[in-house]
């Protein structure tokens, strides 16, 4: 038996939102460490991981391990129908093919509740070792959202840099080329304003804008993005849910237009 | 030089569907196909019939003309499906391609587990 309290609903809320446009249908694993999904998107050049850890919740019960085939536009669906404020349950029985969702009110003064069938969801999960990143780059989310934006209208694909000086945004399209450089800047009033560069080595990496935008739906999780760059390695974009956990997406780069048609060096 | 296996093979986790449950569920799962359709399912079976030669290197319509040219008479259906632009989801390049279209894809990087 599954059962899962959050009083801060609205974390579900957004969670939901923030992978829904990326990926349609994905097992939610359900273990005593806490409540996570790992889902490719169709195209399979990115990947969402999400981790909400039990102790974040006012109440979790998970007996034994499960994995609930859901769609997660539905979810959202159902999701959209909670109050910001409203505190959330989820339910499942063992062997039941159906979960159930509960939004109370903070007053307890009106209960919601919406059931909704599980789906059987084949999907292979992938092994993301813990690795150290040639640059990592904390900036403040709507910032590194607004850079995304931006850069889109005016070309589809953004290179990322991180050099001493701090990390270059660049794109170019029919109408230009537009570059943004954020240097490192920590002298803030609030440390979530604070933009910082964390080079070993210098990187340079060319993503496609579409699916950065897909990621910055996660923006109202956290204040702040971190972004952690390696020549051989996905990027990866990671927002951090307080006290609770994270989103983290990872996107594979593009190919280089004069790179030979092998595979990524080490 | 040969491909870099990065990262090594995770163990798979526990899945309660294959656990040890009294009773089974009378009312079945909606069964889903999460990552591709019908039609990408066709197209993979052609992928890995070895009469119509290897799959790697090639796009799919390539493979298919060149074995009609050699008189293996491949489906039909197959350069139907290549040729329709109706579905964005139908993948030009076979199933080993480690890139879709110019972007690597993230299994290259991350080993199933």
């Amino acid at each position: 038996m599954l059962e899962l309290r959050l009083v801060q609903g609205s974390l579900l809320k957004k969670v939901l939102e923030s992978i829904r446009e990326l990926v349609n249908d994905a097992n939610f694993d359900c273990s005593s460490t806490g409540f996570s999904l790992q889902a490719m998107d169709s195209s399979h050049v990115a990947l969402v991981a999400l981790l909400l850890r039990s102790e974040g919740f006012e109440h979790y019960r998970c007996d034994r391990n499960m994995s609930m085939g859901i769609n997660l536009n539905n979810m959202s669906k159902m999701l959209r129908c909670a109050g910001n404020d409203d505190i959330v349950t989820i339910k499942a029985d063992d062997g039941s093919d159906t979960v159930t969702f509960m939004f109370e009110s903070p007053t307890q003064d009106k209960i919601s509740d919406f059931e909704m069938k599980l789906m059987d969801i084949d999907s292979e999960h992938l092994g993301i070792p813990e690795a150290e990143y040639h640059a990592i780059v904390r900036m403040p989310s709507a910032e590194f959202a607004r850079i995304c934006k931006d850069l889109s209208s005016i070309g589809d694909t953004v290179v990322i840099s991180v050099t001493k000086e701090g990390v270059k945004f660049s794109t170019k399209g029919d109408i230009g080329t537009a570059n943004i450089v954020c240097r490192q800047n920590t002298s803030v009033d609030k440390p979530e304003e604070a933009t910082v560069v964390e080079m070993n080595e210098p990187v340079s990496l060319t993503f496609a804008l579409r699916y950065m935008n897909s990621f910055t739906k996660a923006t109202p999780l956290s204040n702040t993005v971190t972004i952690s760059l390696s020549n051989e390695l996905p990027v990866v974009v990671e927002y951090k849910i307080a006290e609770m956990g994270y989103v983290r997406f990872y996107l594979a780069p593009k190919i280089e237009e004069d790179e030979e048609e092998t595979k990524p060096q080490a | 030089m040969p491909m870099k296996k990065y990262y090594r093979q995770r163990k798979k986790a526990a899945n309660n569907r294959s656990s040890k449950s009294k009773k089974k569920s009378k009312i079945s799962r909606v069964p889903c196909q999460a990552e591709y359709d019908p039609e990408e399912e066709i197209l993979r079976k052609f992928d890995m019939d070895m009469a119509y030669g290897p799959c790697v290197g090639v796009t799919r319509l390539e493979r298919w003309e060149r074995a009609q040219k050699m008189g293996l008479n491949p489906p039909q259906e197959i350069e139907r499906i290549l040729k329709s632009d109706k579905d964005i989801k139908v993948q030009q390049q076979c199933l080993w391609n480690k890139k879709i279209g110019d972007n690597y894809k993230i299994i290259e990087y991350y080993m199933a587990a």
